[in-house]
């Protein structure tokens, strides 16, 4: 049974010592205890420590893609760290099956005097790849990396757009079976971000397995179909699909939105909107497998504002994202036509015209009243579009347009023999 | 200035005791080679030993960084750091060759047993350096002590003149491995015999006992220093 399995935590914890002296003085004792063969007492903080990630546990089988949420400080990059063999955990285990591939901090093994040439031997010599290797593929690393001359520079003069380019390459073509990914891609230009994720897809599609940490709630909806959320204690608090994570995520955000505004109206924003029972399907209803580039796709949930929301204020943008990339090809916002919701709770569908590149994608749909955190960010399923007669997916698509569907909203609720409202689509 | 500091400095400490034994300050003792290439062919040993120390005992705070970063055998680190020194001592030799050629003599056909006769000063070395690291990874303090400890040892063992035949150095220096390692290897470069064979026997058993038990240390608990360097 554990057998399929290639990453296996299993309830691990890590301690950190907030002074120094003490640090060093644990330190010693920890090394004795492990040279005595002794466990150490790792289940009990000693004074001034802390534990950065406290009983985490969850299994990846092979070409699975997790997702890691979590705030600053929630223990995240020390959850990788571990993943990654830097340092083993003081409770709990760690089984990895496998090479680990990461990308924990930009530049990190870069000699500053040596010339990008020689940084890249040295890295891909320590993610184990052989001199023979190396050769062979040095023009791949820096051609993907779009270093061009300035490989032979020393790098030190290298901008952190450049560390981070070639220093995922070099990860990119030590070919890991794990590739543990952290808040790295941030630096990144957005084309080379879209080449990070082909590649990062080729990868998958091969076998290999993807963990991701980040911030950016599209890129993980796009990348990973699974994800979990590590609050600000280093528990995990949920291993499950990507919307119910993002949902958390974003609780977890407002409530620990204390120093802007009161507590009490940010968990108020909590009950503000709930989006739930998405569903994708043609002109007739039914779910396909693909949709014929040119045709109607209809997209419809369920929405439920809270009453105390003020419907005239109630913003909400639909993005059409392509499969596995973080930025909206297209994008519709209800101000820019002045569309209004009537009824707090109801079901929106969206018709929408699929003149798109063939491919997969999916929606995601977010709810803002006046302030930036949004009331509820959740994503759809996602579908394929294809052209009938090139069956096959062709060439990216890279640029945003204007969404244009039309909309038809439908209460939830019957009320007793009232007639049910019809709501006159708008025409856009 | 590259690989010239590896003569610099030899030549520097060597320089000052000619000149300090030549005013008459202190006594060298008895030798039967020209003094400098007596003196250049031990500190030469000497380094090898203290600057590897020095270099591997900072090995793995220098490139903290690093092994916060990515997963990797940190022995390759102290390796390096001693292997630095090996090279340096390469080119002190070369050094030492030119002074055999400007003196007019000839060392002796041992000279070719030379990597065979630096394996246990090496040994000694890695294994201190192995150690030492560790414990400087996790309380800062031990490199700069070790600094200092060396100096104060480079006076205290006879490399630079001969060991004096009664006196309490004379009782200390008996116990002291680095002067049996150094100074036979000098007398097999020059004489081709070891005076104290059983000395030399027993250091060199010593640097391989302690290059296998504090690579075994060293092997357990290598990971143990990422958390706190």
């Amino acid at each position: 049974m554990d057998d399929e399995y290639v990453v296996i935590v299993d309830k691990v914890s890590k301690k950190y010592c907030k002074s120094l002296k003490r640090s060093m003085l644990y330190g010693m004792h920890d090394i004795g205890r492990n040279l005595l063969g002794l466990s150490s007492n790792s289940h009990v903080l000693r004074k001034d420590e802390f534990f950065a990630v406290r009983d985490v546990t969850f299994r990846l089988k092979k070409g699975e893609t997790l997702g890691i949420l979590g705030m600053n400080g929630s223990g995240k990059s020390t959850l990788l760290k571990m993943l990654n063999g830097i340092f083993w955990p003081d409770k709990g285990r760690i089984t990895v099956k496998g090479k680990v591939g990461a990308l924990i901090e930009v530049g990190a093994g870069f000699h500053t005097a040596l010339t990008g040439r020689e940084n890249v031997y040295i890295n891909a010599a320590i993610c184990g790849m052989t001199k023979e290797e190396i050769d062979a593929k040095f023009d791949d690393i820096v051609e993907f990396a779009e270093i061009g001359d300035f490989i032979d520079v020393p790098v030190k003069h290298y901008s952190s757009g450049m560390f981070v380019k070639l220093g995922f390459s070099v990860a990119i073509h030590c070919e890991p079976d794990i590739l543990v990914v952290d808040e790295v891609l941030a630096v990144g230009d957005a084309r080379f971000i879209e080449k990070c994720q082909e590649r990062i897809n080729r990868m998958l599609e091969r076998g290999a397995t993807l963990v991701l940490v980040s911030h950016n709630l599209r890129l993980i909806a796009a990348m990973c179909s699974r994800a979990i959320v590590i609050g600000a204690d280093g528990r995990l608090i949920l291993d499950s699909d990507i919307n119910s994570a993002v949902r958390k995520y974003e609780e977890l955000l407002l409530e620990h939105d204390c120093e802007v505004k009161a507590r009490s109206h940010s968990i108020e924003k909590l009950n503000k909107c709930r989006v739930s029972n998405h569903r994708i399907t043609d002109e007739r209803g039914v779910a396909l497998e693909a949709y014929p580039i040119g045709g109607n796709i209809h997209y419809s949930f369920d929405y439920a504002l809270n009453p105390s929301v003020d419907l005239d204020k109630v913003r909400f943008s639909l993005g059409l994202m392509k499969e596995k990339e973080q930025f909206h090809v297209a994008r519709y916002i209800n101000t820019l036509d002045g569309y209004r919701l009537k009824h707090h709770e109801g079901r929106i569908e969206f018709i929408i015209n699929t003149n798109v590149t063939s491919g997969n994608y999916m929606f995601d749909i977010s709810f803002f009243d006046e302030s930036i955190l949004p009331l509820d960010i959740q994503f759809s399923p996602k579908f394929r579009v294809i052209h009938p007669s090139f069956p096959k997916v062709d060439k990216e698509y890279f640029g945003q347009f204007l969404l244009k569907p039309c909309i038809n909203t439908y209460p939830l609720k019957v009320q007793g023999d009232k007639k049910q409202e019809i709501i006159t689509p708008k025409k856009v | 200035m590259g690989f010239l500091w590896a003569f610099i400095v030899p030549m520097v400490s060597v320089g000052s005791f000619i000149v300090l034994s030549n005013a008459g300050l202190f006594q060298i003792g008895h030798i039967d080679v020209p003094y400098p290439i007596y003196a250049i062919l031990g500190m030469a040993f000497w380094q090898l030993f203290s600057m590897g120390l020095i270099a591997s005992t900072n090995s793995l705070v220098l490139a903290g960084s690093m092994i916060t970063k990515i997963n990797f055998s940190k022995k390759s680190l102290v390796i390096a750091s001693v292997g630095q020194s090996v090279i340096s001592f390469a080119v002190q030799m070369g050094l030492v060759c030119l002074l055999f050629v400007y003196f007019r003599r000839m060392p002796d056909p041992a000279i070719l047993l030379m990597p065979l006769l630096m394996l246990p000063i090496i040994l000694l070395t890695l294994g201190m350096g192995f150690i030492l690291s560790l414990l400087n990874g996790i309380m800062r303090d031990t490199g700069s002590v070790i600094t200092l400890l060396m100096t104060f040892l480079m006076f205290l063992t006879p490399i630079l003149y001969v060991r004096p035949s009664s006196g309490m150095l004379a009782a200390v220096t008996s116990y002291n491995p680095l002067y049996y390692l150094i100074s036979s290897m000098r007398e097999m470069i020059l004489t081709g015999t070891i005076s104290e064979p059983l000395g030399f026997a027993l250091s060199t058993a010593l640097s391989m006992a302690i290059f296998a038990i504090s690579l075994v240390i060293f092997h357990l608990t290598e990971t143990r220093v990422a958390e706190r360097i």
